[in-house]
Parts: structure tokens; C-alpha cells; sequence
């Protein structure tokens, strides 16, 4: 009987062990870290449309009404970073030198509603 | 062989009536996305640059500032601290690309037809930091064969007129406010420059997303 607690008990200890073990890997798996930003938003009828803060490095901006559309980059303390204007369908503005804390957004440039749809990630090339 | 009865006919020639339109359907979408997305439509022959025609650098130069553009871009002018490419990512879209020496590049494209018919523009906007590197507001065109001259006008409405290199027109001006081109199928294209980051009124707004 005493062997049988003893190795039901070491039993629950490997049981723990792998548990927290488990855990902890798929939380290193699932919380994305400053290296892996890829952040789609959108809106199907607005004039401007921000995107989640995170850490940021290239932003697209689509509209899908085609007339026109700014893709800009703001650092998470409000910082203007720089825009992309552009006539046609898509912006993108790319940070080459980095990526840093911030968000991105889109807007129309004609004042009027569309659907818009943008893209923030922190990748290295401007494509 | 065995004879068939009267609703097993019925049947037969539902299925038979089913698969036709199936098929008529699905050739209708394809045309129907074929057009809509520019399939068949390369671009190539309204951009010299594209075809080879025009004197190039070629692909995958790197840009002032040792930033690679993306790949398949042509580099079509290099002016001051900006390199300016055209690039089609497919048969789609057409798109001018600016990389700057101070860290910052956008790109902007427009679907094939329109590309072809008017030309793209991309407005570069620079924040302080870049600002403070030797970035200022940079308009670039990218303009299709027949447009040999660009005016850029700026707030206080005077004009400077640019000769097109490469299918592309490129001006560095902190006020510039429109462009504008006489295009090959007739008219003028005309296309507003924005006075400040958009919406200037919206911004910042941390947590309102």
C-alpha cells in the first residue's frame, strides 16, 4: 500500500511537471512578441480606420471604393512617423529604419466613406 | 436496354439542365474576374519600363541608403536622397515605389486599366525625425508612354514642369499641392497633393482602436 502511494504520488508530480512545461511552451507559442507583427483591421464603411498599437514597421492602406487612399504611421506616443499618399487603390509606407512602438492607420482623401482595409507588420522588406 | 420510366427522365434531364448552367456560370465568374482583376492585361506595353525599351538599371538595385526595394521593382530615376522605381507585382496592379536615403519609403499602385490610362501617383510625407535626416515631401509619377512632361504646382501656384525619365516623374517640395499631366487617350489628369497627414483631426487618439 505504501508503494502504491509513493508511485501514485511521484505519478502526480510527473503529471505537474508536465503540465506547467506544456503550458508554458504554448504560451511561448501563442503570445506574439515584438518580432512577429501582423495585424490586419478594417472598416466597411468609414473615412479612417486605425489600427492596433504594437510594434509596427510597414503599413498598407486599400480602398476598395478606388478613390484614393493615405496609409500612415504614428509612434504609440502620437508622433507623426511619415505617410504615403496615393491616387490609386493602395499605400504602403514602409520605416526602413526600423520598427518601433506605434500603430498605423488609412483614410480616404476625398472625404467620403469606402471600405478600407489596412495591414500593420513589422517586416523587413517594403513589398 | 432497359427501359427508362417517366421520372427517371425527368431527372436525367434536370441533371443534364444542372450541369449546364454550372458550367455557364462558372465561365460567366471567370470572365467576369478575369476583367475585373486585369488578367490577360501585362501593362508591359503601356510602360517602356516595364518592356526594356526604356534604359534601365534593372531589378533588385539597391536603392540611395542601401535599402533593397522589393523584388521585381525597376529603378526607373534617382533624384537627390530618392530612389524612385515601377513595379508590377502582377497582372493586376501597377505601382511607382519612393525608398529614401533617410530611412523612410512608401509605395503606391492602382489597378492595371487605370494604371495604363492615367499614370499613379505617390506623395511621400516624411515626420520629424526623417525630416530632420534630409527628407522633405516627395511626389513621384509613375506616368504610361506618351506623357513626356509633369507639372508639379505648388501652395503659392507656381509651376515647375518636369521632363519624364523612364516613365517617371519625380519632384521633392515641402508645398506642393497638385500635378498634373495632359495623359495619351486625351484631357488631363490632375490629382490634388494632401496638406497634411490624414486625418490630422483624428490623430492621436491612443486606445481608440
Amino acid at each position: 500500500m505504501s508503494f502504491l502511494k509513493t508511485l501514485g504520488r511521484r505519478f502526480r508530480t510527473v503529471l505537474l511537471v508536465t503540465g506547467l512545461v506544456t503550458s508554458a511552451a504554448t504560451a511561448a507559442v501563442t503570445v506574439p512578441g515584438a518580432s512577429g507583427t501582423n495585424l490586419p483591421y478594417s472598416c466597411s464603411s468609414c473615412t479612417y480606420k486605425k489600427g492596433p498599437t504594437n510594434y509596427v514597421r510597414n503599413n498598407e492602406g486599400i480602398n476598395y471604393s478606388y478613390n484614393g487612399v493615405a496609409a500612415t504611421l504614428w509612434k504609440s506616443n502620437g508622433e507623426f512617423v511619415q505617410e504615403a499618399y496615393s491616387s490609386g487603390y493602395k499605400a504602403l509606407v514602409c520605416h526602413k529604419s526600423g520598427e518601433f512602438y506605434g500603430w498605423g492607420d488609412v483614410a480616404t482623401r476625398d472625404g467620403g466613406s469606402a471600405h478600407l482595409a489596412g495591414r500593420e507588420d513589422n517586416y523587413a522588406g517594403c513589398e | 436496354m432497359r427501359q427508362m420510366k417517366p421520372m427517371q427522365r425527368v431527372t436525367l434531364r434536370a441533371g443534364r439542365l444542372l450541369l449546364v448552367l454550372a458550367v455557364a456560370v462558372c465561365a460567366s465568374a471567370g470572365t467576369m474576374f478575369a476583367v475585373a482583376f486585369g488578367a490577360g492585361s501585362s501593362g508591359a506595353q503601356h510602360f517602356a519600363i516595364f518592356t526594356g525599351r526604356a534604359s534601365v538599371a534593372g531589378s533588385g538595385t539597391t536603392a540611395a541608403g542601401g535599402i533593397a526595394p522589393p523584388a521585381g521593382a525597376r529603378l526607373a530615376v534617382v533624384a537627390g536622397s530618392n530612389s524612385v522605381f515601377a513595379w508590377q507585382p502582377s497582372n493586376a496592379e501597377i505601382c511607382v515605389v519612393d525608398l529614401e536615403a533617410a530611412g523612410i519609403g512608401g509605395v503606391a499602385c492602382d489597378r492595371t486599366p487605370q494604371a495604363e490610362a492615367h499614370g499613379v501617383v505617390l506623395a511621400l510625407r516624411p515626420g520629424a525625425t526623417a525630416l530632420a535626416g534630409g527628407a522633405t515631401l516627395t511626389t513621384a509619377v509613375l506616368v504610361p508612354d506618351g506623357v513626356s512632361t509633369v507639372s508639379f504646382v505648388d501652395r503659392s501656384g507656381s509651376i515647375r514642369t518636369t521632363a519624364v525619365e523612364n516613365n517617371v516623374a519625380v519632384l521633392a517640395d515641402a508645398q506642393l499641392a497638385s500635378v498634373r499631366y495632359s495623359i495619351p487617350t486625351g484631357g488631363e489628369f490632375v490629382q490634388p497633393i494632401p496638406t497634411s497627414p490624414a486625418p490630422a483631426s483624428a490623430a492621436p487618439t491612443p486606445g481608440s482602436e
